[in-house]
């Protein structure tokens, strides 16, 4: 294959979800149509990359001049709650699900000694500050159910222990709209211990 | 369960063989090194995706190529048609879409997403030479033994294995970084380290209970029928001791609860051990099945019969527990038993077989003939044979043969 072209074969399949030969598609694709879609591409980049940044507040992505951002500036959003995601797409999903109406705090990944993702690599500091400060009176903890999730709420838990907040965590249970018979085992056995009364 | 159909493809010494089953005794004979044990192999994969002779996947591949499959098709005893089929594709170098080896596992054709999906599909106990290590070897082979067996009749203590395996993982190399951090007896950990560990400690304590406590629970069923099993075995001579060793304090008449504090806890007062070491000292993965008899152990003082007699009654333990939890009776493979075990032994445990089906490997098909075929028959009184079929391996190749044996 010819350089250039091979040159952006690769650096589409470094993206998430894009193996090899859907990065060939989208590829080929681009080169077919080069003003409908690699021009609109190009300049896409090129504005995100110029103008998208980290919100200093709440760690998810706003545009430069907007910070904070509209969600950690929104007066109608309640300061007593506090959200705390991995990543800053996670703040997009609870957003979409539109059950919270409090503000959010990225972590900027979880515990993980095996990635050599330690506490210090977390924005853990930022967050003992902004519940310190008052005002928060419950912290939600919405992170992954994997034991690099439960060893990250365990650590959050410890870390604002001091503080006299309430800590919680996303229930475990059964997927909306779904038979038990289409369960995993160790999602239903998570499920049963968190069982709740009607 | 009755397997009808076993399909090999480039599995060890097999290009390509496809055998058609006898519902009763299938016996394979031929001389050494021609591929018998590597059906039984086959099969013996189908029911935890791992083999009872290696832990390598590349191993079992035909020299000179690339990848293995292996199907096996069966009846449950519920009369469903079912299938389980593996397929391995070894890692190649200079390969961008397979530098990493790929396993693939069906189910009724179906591709299932986890290996956990595999545990309880398919039931089979091998008795070979192999399991004479259950005694002579360290404590991982007798874990393993444990975590097979459960793993099939609780397919949710595979995934507690897979979880804890990992959480190990995590906090080993946390006790690496602290120890090149400088910390352990001569430096404690400041608070917030201490709550790093910690969190790692609570998780690992959950897993490993979990572990631990449903291993308890099946070394005592299996304590009671190894003991009955040895005590026919021997006529009576001998007592057979089974017990679960793990961490200090633990007694059966504790709850999983129980065990996680009790693990946790463990954890907590070994911490600069663990540090100075680098790895964690204690729990499930340091564990063993204690084997002792007649109050003295097995390993240093019972004689190479004595060994034997013990293993034949943990393996009859495992059939019997198989049987009791799944409601099915697993396939027999039986390999090269007639001439490891004496005839007291063989009888123990032809005894056990009843209905299942067999498959059955030796180098003399005349005394297989005679003592699991005809001797059957004669038992029961009745003039009417099991069914059976003889199959003769020559260099990876198997092919069905009449013989006339009664005369």
């Amino acid at each position: 294959m010819v350089p250039p072209v091979d040159n952006l074969i690769r650096s589409l399949s470094r993206l998430p979800g894009l193996g090899r030969r859907s990065a060939e598609r989208a590829a080929l694709a681009l080169l077919r149509k080069p003003e409908l879609l690699l021009d609109t591409l190009v300049s896409a980049l090129q504005e995100a990359r110029a103008s998208v940044c980290c919100c200093s507040v709440c760690g998810g992505f706003t545009s430069k001049g907007h910070e904070p951002c509209g969600l950690c500036t929104d007066a109608t959003r309640d300061d007593a709650l506090l959200c705390v995601v991995e990543e800053p797409s996670d703040i997009f999903s609870i957003e979409r699900s539109g059950g919270f109406n409090g503000r959010y705090h990225a972590l900027m990944g979880k515990l993980s000694p095996s990635k050599q993702t330690g506490p210090a690599d977390l924005r853990l500091g930022t967050l003992s500050e902004r519940v310190a400060r008052g005002g928060v009176k419950e912290v939600l903890l919405a992170l992954s159910t994997d034991m690099e999730g439960d060893a990250t709420a365990g650590y959050i838990g410890e870390l604002l222990k001091p503080l006299g907040v309430r800590v919680t965590r996303l229930a475990f249970g059964l997927p909306a709209d779904s038979g038990v018979g289409y369960s995993d085992p160790l999602t239903l056995k998570r499920a049963i211990t968190g069982r709740m009364d009607v | 369960m009755i397997v009808t159909h076993i399909n090999l493809n480039q599995f060890r010494n097999y290009k390509e063989q496809e055998i058609a089953a006898s519902p009763g005794i299938n016996v394979f004979f031929g001389d050494n090194a021609q591929g018998k044990t590597n059906i039984l192999e086959a099969v013996y994969l189908c029911t935890c995706a791992r083999s009872h002779r290696t832990a390598k996947d590349s191993d079992l591949i035909l020299r000179q190529t690339d990848h293995y499959a292996i199907k096996v098709d069966f009846k449950s005893c519920n009369g469903s048609s079912e299938s389980v089929e593996i397929q391995y594709l070894d890692a190649v170098a200079g390969d961008e879409q397979r530098n990493r080896a790929i396993r693939h596992i069906y189910h009724n054709n179906m591709r299932l997403e986890r290996i956990s999906d595999l545990m309880g599909l398919f039931h089979a106990v091998i008795f070979a030479p192999e399991d004479l290590m259950l005694v002579k070897e360290g404590p991982a082979t007798r874990r393993r033994y444990l975590d097979l067996l459960i793993s099939q009749v609780r397919p949710s203590y595979f995934l507690h294995l897979q979880q804890f395996a990992r959480i190990l993982a995590q906090r080993n190399k946390l006790l690496k970084d602290l120890r090149e951090q400088g910390f352990g007896r001569q430096k404690p950990l400041d608070e917030a380290r201490k709550i790093q560990l910690d969190v790692w400690n609570d998780t690992l304590a959950k897993e490993g209970a979990a572990i631990i406590t449903q291993r308890m629970c099946y070394s005592e069923r299996i304590a009671q029928i190894a003991m009955d099993a040895q005590v026919s075995i021997s006529s009576g001579k001998e007592q057979l001791y089974v017990k679960y060793r793990s961490i200090t304090g633990l007694s059966p008449d504790k709850d999983e609860n129980e065990i996680v504090s009790l693990y946790a806890s463990k954890l907590k007062s070994m911490v600069c051990e663990d540090i100075e070491k680098g790895v964690t000292g204690q729990g499930p993965h340091r564990d063993d099945l204690d084997l002792s008899l007649d109050g003295s152990g097995l390993k240093p003082f019972a004689s190479q019969g004595q060994q034997r007699s013990a293993v034949l009654a943990l393996k009859l333990a495992e059939l019997v527990i198989l049987k009791q939890d799944t409601g099915e009776t697993p396939v027999f493979l039986l390999d090269d038993v007639m001439s490891e075990l004496d005839e007291k032994r063989r009888t123990s445990l032809l005894q056990n077989i009843d209905d299942a089906q067999v498959f059955v490997t030796c180098t003399d098909a005349r005394q297989v003939y005679d003592e699991m075929i005809q001797k059957k028959a004669g038992d029961e009184g009745s003039k009417s044979e099991r069914p059976y079929a003889f199959f003769k391996v020559e260099n990876g190749q198997v092919s069905r043969q009449e013989i006339d044996l009664q005369a």
